[in-house]
Formats: structure tokens, C-alpha cells, sequence
């Protein structure tokens, strides 16, 4: 009888004690996996939307909280919309887009939408154009101030997502998330009727995995006036030229808004990198247990099986079988249930993450095989290396003593 | 004692709705019977080449009754030079000039100063107070400049040591460059000339040190792109214009600090 046939034999004919050990592994290792594909992706994310936004201000009501830089503007809090007018007579250092917004719960083909208002650019034409008084200031800026070319800005309703702003909008008009046009079928040109007033679809914005996805974006005074808001905006975001400008930015306007609370980018995503850091630092804590607990049920299991199997042991080895092949016997037996159990957990794992880390985390997760590969072989080993006293006292067994035993 | 100070403040509405009249007064062969009071005042304002004050605001509050007289009292101390116009945003009848200025959704009370040739020298909402209203009388070629600029055009303010009108070279094929021709004003100044020195020692030239011509160029909304003596190529001038798009010169700027050693010579404000 071949080694391996030995070990599925045994494997087979008892179970029960295998099972407790595998599924320990099982457990252990789809935990690791799953925490370890969420905050992966989640660190992935800040740092995105530092790259992207790491420039951005955001205008908040002062009792606002803000959890999610996407979601700023559905506090349900207001602010005046002549904050936005007084940024730009202020004639800021660093200011290159200013981009109110209020959101308002709304239907669309009977499904529940975030009818979102935001100002085109092109309103702030007059706005923008007196930023040359500045220029002529007694006081000089300290830092710097874009030259505006229209070349370099992308103009498309699609640019939204990027740059967080639209160009043109007419007050008819609508931009939908990839949610909400794969939900209703709607496409440019189409027509949308939201708050009893019909619209023409302008753009489908591509998905962006935010809450952006399931907004529509009408223009603000549009939205105001449907769900009777007054001259209000839930936040204003302004696009700083850069994230130097951007910090010098944040006490001017808290000196000019002072009724307002101002955050960047940084500070938002400061919340959601310590959560990943906790999460992190649990996840290291929770494979210490894991594997503590994992190695010492398998060395359990195993040296429970030795001590079982000692008549076996002894008649196996007065039938010629040498010390090394005991001992290999017991190790093979931890290695397929290392590496069974480790497949197993890694790809449940897996799945728990993609199902969950959207939910959770708010982050779209895509499966790393590295780390689920690296989890399997850290199961296998760790069962081997559990699995080695117990197959090394096997080994020593003197078939004499096994006899005298019976 | 409200009551005195009621009837001193129609008082000094009254007067100060006299210069605005006295403003309008002038130049009636022009005026298009069509135009509101306030707009009216402003065209009389432009006309006899008065800077306007235009004082947006809702309702007779105390913020605007303490604007209305702090600019009052800014005017009178520039010896004619200005005019003030008073404008009720909820006003049917004004609706035009607040379109115009697009003020409807904006903090008030609001102060405007406007150049006789249109330009808009100075905003300031909510409060205003004397040196403002002083810095917001500019130089004729500061009006110029802040016109074209307004207008989304760039401007080469050609500071000239003689009484000649030189135009460098480069300024010239640059005003001759397909891609900047329609986009490009030239406005030429006297480095000594008396009424432009604030704007020289703001555009920090040093009159005892220049000599020729100076070449200034300014980009919209509101950038100082460089200084170029009339020796500079318009291949230099447009290179510097390049870096000046690119987020940015400024020092502190980590992403700007390669362009920032590019280019010596532009400077941004």
C-alpha cells in the first residue's frame, strides 16, 4: 500500500476528528482572506481619492458630519447659496472651481433616485472674470493662480466625474449615474420626469463605484425651485488648484464662512484611514488566534490520532515500514488538510469579501489571487509544521512496546 | 434720537442720490429712453467718465444703510472722480442690471465699482470701508487692462521710457500668432507718467533702473505671467505662457516646482 492510499484511507475512515481541525483552518483562513481583500482595497481608495481629490475643499453646514466625501451633500443640513458668490469676491489664491450642490430625495420611473442640484461653470462666467480685480489688489497673493485656457478643461457632461463640475447645463436638462441608467434604461437624449417636471436626459455618466452612481444631476436653481428649498445648498466643493493651495485655502474661507465648517480631502479621508488601520491591526490580531488555535488543534488532532493508532503504528513498522515513512504518513495527512481547508477557506474568503466589502466598506472588491495563493500555502505550512511533533513521537514508536501494550 | 438719525440718513440718501442723478444727468443725446433709473445713472457715469458705485441690496437694512454711507463718504473724498447708484435687486425694474452683474444670488449688501469704460474694479459684499473705495479708482490703463481681461483676453501693457510707441517684436508676432491673435490686447503706457505710477510700482517695475521697452504680460482671470524686455522671443513668451497653465509656480507647490525652475523669468501673483 502506497503512502498516499494510507493517508485517504485514514482521511476517510475518520473524520469526525479531522473535520474539527479543517474547519478551524477553513474558518481562519476565509477571515483572513476576507479582512485582508477589504482593507486592501479600502487603502486603495484613500489613496485614489487623495491622488484625485487631494486638492478639493469641501463647505459643510457647521453641525454637517461627514463620513463619505461623496455623500457630503446628503446631511439633509443647508447652507446659503450666496456662500458661493462670496468665495469668488473674495478672490482666493488657489480657487479654480467652485461647485454647490443640493440634494433632494426624488422618483424616477418609480424608483427612488438622489435628484442631486450642481451649477454649471459657464454661470460663473461674470464670477470669474472679476477675479482680475485681484490682480491690481494692494495685497499680493502668496501662491498661485492658474492661467484660465479653455483647451485644457474637459467640457463634456462626462467630466463631472472627474472633475467634479459640469460645464454647461441647461435648466431642462439632467445628467443620470451608470446606476440609475442601467436601472431605468434611460439614455441621452431620452426623457426623465422627476418631481412632476419632465427632463432631457443630457449624458450617462460612467460608473464610478460612489454614490454617485445612483444620482441624477439636474441644475441647482431647478432643483430648488421643485422641492421648494429657498436659495439653499447642502455643501459647496471647491476644486484648489493644488493641494498646497488647498491647505492655505481652508483658514481663509473659515475666516470668510465662519458660520460654515471647512474640510479637505485629508481630513475626510483621515476617518476612513484609521478605520483601516484598526481593521488592519485586528486582522493581524485575529490571525495570531487563528493560527494558535488552528496549530494547536491540529497538533491536537494529530498526536490524538498517534496516541490512537499506536497498534497500527507498531504493526506498520514491524512489517518493515522505517520511522521516516511514519512520520511522513502523519505530515501528508496535516499537508492535505492544509491545503484542502486553506483552498477551501481562501476562495469562502473570497466571495465574503466581495459580497460584503461594498457594503461595509463602501469599496468594490476585486479578488487578489497573490494573497489567496499566500493564504493557502501559510495553511499548509502551519498544519505541517503543527502536525511535526505529533508525526515525530509516531516515529519513535518502538513496535515491541506497541505489542506489550495490547 | 432714531428719529434724528432717520432723518439724517434721508438726508444723506437724498444727497447721495443727487450725484447719482447729477451723474445721469449728462449725456442725454445717447441714452436710450428704455434704461432703468440705475442703469441710466451708470450710462451718465460712463459718459462723463466717472467711476459708478453701484450699491446692490434688498431691503433697507442696517448693513445697507451703514454701506450706503460709508461709500458716501469714500466718494465725496475723491473729488468728483465718482458717482454713486443704488439698486434694489428685487427691483422688476432693474432686473436687467442685475442680470447684467448676475448679483441675485449674491451676499448683500454688495458694492460694485465700475470703470467708465465698463470694467469692474472692485466688489465688496457686505461691507466696504474708505481705502477700498480709494483702490478701487485705478489707473486709465489699469481700466484697460482689467477690460480685456474681463473679456478673456490677454494683454501686453508695453511700458515705454520715451515718448515713442514701441512695440517689441515678439509682442507683435505673438498678436500675429494664429493661435493668439484674436485673444491678445496691446495697451502702451509712459513709465513716468504721473497717473500710472501705482500701477508701474504694482507691476514692480523700477523706474530709475528700465530702460526701452518693457513688455507685461497678463492672462485672464487675473495672472501676471512675466516681465520681457524688447529683447525677449515670442518663442520665450509662449513658453512661459505654457507654464502658466500648469498647476503651478508657486514654490510651495510640489507639483510645481519643476516648472518653477523652468522658468525664471514669469512670476505669478
Amino acid at each position: 500500500m502506497r503512502l498516499t492510499s494510507l493517508v485517504w484511507k485514514e482521511l476517510r475512515e475518520r473524520p469526525s476528528a479531522m473535520l474539527t481541525s479543517g474547519l478551524t483552518i477553513l474558518l481562519g483562513v476565509a477571515a483572513i482572506v476576507a479582512i485582508r481583500h477589504v482593507t486592501v482595497h479600502a487603502e486603495g481608495e484613500v489613496s485614489r481619492q487623495l491622488a484625485t481629490l487631494g486638492a478639493n475643499i469641501l463647505i459643510l453646514p457647521r453641525d454637517a458630519s461627514l463620513q463619505d466625501y461623496y455623500a457630503a451633500d446628503q446631511s439633509g443640513k443647508t447652507l446659503p447659496e450666496e456662500h458661493v458668490s462670496e468665495v469668488f469676491f473674495a478672490g482666493l489664491t488657489g480657487v479654480e472651481k467652485v461647485s454647490p450642490k443640493l440634494s433632494v430625495p426624488a422618483k424616477l420611473s418609480g424608483q427612488a433616485v438622489t435628484l442631486t442640484g450642481i451649477l454649471p461653470q459657464s454661470e460663473f462666467k461674470t464670477k470669474v472674470a472679476w477675479q482680475s480685480v485681484s490682480l491690481f489688489a494692494p495685497k499680493k497673493h502668496d501662491g498661485c493662480q492658474r492661467v484660465k485656457s479653455a483647451a485644457d478643461e474637459d467640457q463634456s457632461p462626462e467630466s463631472l466625474v472627474k472633475n467634479r463640475s459640469i460645464e454647461q447645463l441647461q435648466k431642462s436638462e439632467v445628467v443620470i449615474g451608470a446606476d440609475i441608467a442601467q436601472r431605468t434604461g434611460l439614455k441621452p437624449g431620452g426623457k426623465a420626469s422627476l418631481l412632476g417636471e419632465m427632463f432631457s436626459v443630457l449624458a450617462v455618466l460612467p460608473a464610478t463605484g460612489t454614490v454617485d452612481d445612483g444620482r441624477v444631476f439636474a441644475h441647482l436653481h431647478t432643483v430648488q425651485r421643485l422641492a421648494k428649498t429657498g436659495e439653499v445648498v447642502n455643501a459647496i466643493e471647491i476644486v484648489g488648484c493644488c493641494e498646497d493651495a488647498a491647505g492655505d485655502l481652508v483658514p481663509q474661507l473659515g475666516k470668510l464662512l465662519p458660520g460654515a465648517k471647512i474640510v479637505t480631502i485629508s481630513q475626510v479621508v483621515q476617518t476612513q484611514v484609521g478605520v483601516n488601520r484598526l481593521i488592519g491591526k485586528t486582522s493581524w490580531f485575529v490571525l495570531a488566534v487563528l493560527v494558535t488555535i488552528g496549530c494547536a488543534t491540529v497538533a491536537g488532532a494529530i498526536a490524538a490520532n498517534v496516541r490512537e493508532r499506536r497498534r497500527e503504528i507498531g504493526t506498520l513498522m514491524a512489517l518493515g515500514a522505517t520511522p521516516r515513512f511514519v512520520s511522513r504518513m502523519f505530515l501528508l495527512k496535516a499537508l492535505w488538510l492544509g491545503l484542502g481547508c486553506g483552498t477551501a477557506g481562501s476562495l469562502i474568503g473570497i466571495g465574503l469579501a466581495l459580497c460584503l466589502g461594498p457594503l461595509w466598506a463602501g469599496v468594490a472588491i476585486q479578488p487578489l489571487p497573490g494573497l489567496s495563493i499566500l493564504a493557502v500555502v501559510a495553511a499548509s505550512g502551519l498544519a505541517i509544521a503543527a502536525a511535526y511533533w505529533p508525526a515525530r513521537q509516531a516515529a519513535k514508536l518502538d513496535p515491541c512496546v506497541c505489542f506489550q501494550e495490547v | 434720537m432714531q428719529k434724528l438719525t432717520r432723518l439724517a440718513f434721508c438726508g444723506m440718501l437724498a444727497g447721495i442720490l443727487g450725484i447719482g442723478t447729477l451723474a445721469s444727468a449728462q449725456g442725454p443725446a445717447t441714452r436710450t429712453p428704455e434704461l432703468s433709473k440705475a442703469q441710466a445713472a451708470l450710462a451718465g457715469a460712463a459718459e462723463s467718465g466717472k467711476f459708478a458705485f453701484i450699491i446692490f441690496y434688498k431691503e433697507d437694512a442696517a448693513a445697507f444703510r451703514t454701506m450706503a454711507g460709508n461709500v458716501k463718504q469714500g466718494v465725496e473724498t475723491l473729488d468728483g472722480k465718482a458717482g454713486i447708484v443704488f439698486v434694489q435687486v428685487t427691483n422688476p425694474a432693474e432686473r436687467a442690471l442685475v442680470e447684467r452683474f448676475d448679483v441675485s444670488r449674491s451676499p448683500m449688501p454688495l458694492t460694485i465699482a465700475v470703470a467708465p469704460n465698463g470694467a469692474v474694479t472692485g466688489i465688496f459684499p457686505k461691507e466696504i470701508t474708505a481705502e477700498q473705495i480709494d483702490q478701487s479708482i485705478v489707473t486709465p490703463t489699469m481700466t484697460r487692462c482689467m477690460k480685456s481681461l474681463q473679456e478673456n483676453k490677454m494683454v501686453f501693457v508695453c511700458v515705454q521710457t520715451s515718448d515713442k510707441n514701441f512695440i517689441p517684436v515678439a509682442v507683435k508676432e505673438m498678436q500675429a500668432d494664429p493661435q493668439f491673435k484674436d485673444r491678445v490686447t496691446v495697451v502702451s503706457m509712459r513709465l513716468r507718467d504721473p497717473e500710472e505710477t501705482r500701477f508701474v510700482a504694482q507691476m514692480q517695475i523700477n523706474p530709475q533702473t528700465t530702460t526701452g521697452t518693457t513688455a507685461v504680460l497678463l492672462a485672464p482671470p487675473g495672472v501676471l505671467i512675466g516681465k520681457y524686455p524688447a529683447t525677449a522671443t515670442s518663442a520665450q513668451i509662449a513658453a512661459a505662457l505654457h507654464d502658466a497653465g500648469k498647476c503651478c509656480n508657486d514654490p510651495n507647490c510640489k507639483h510645481g516646482q519643476g516648472a518653477a525652475a523652468q522658468s525664471n523669468t514669469s512670476r505669478r501673483k
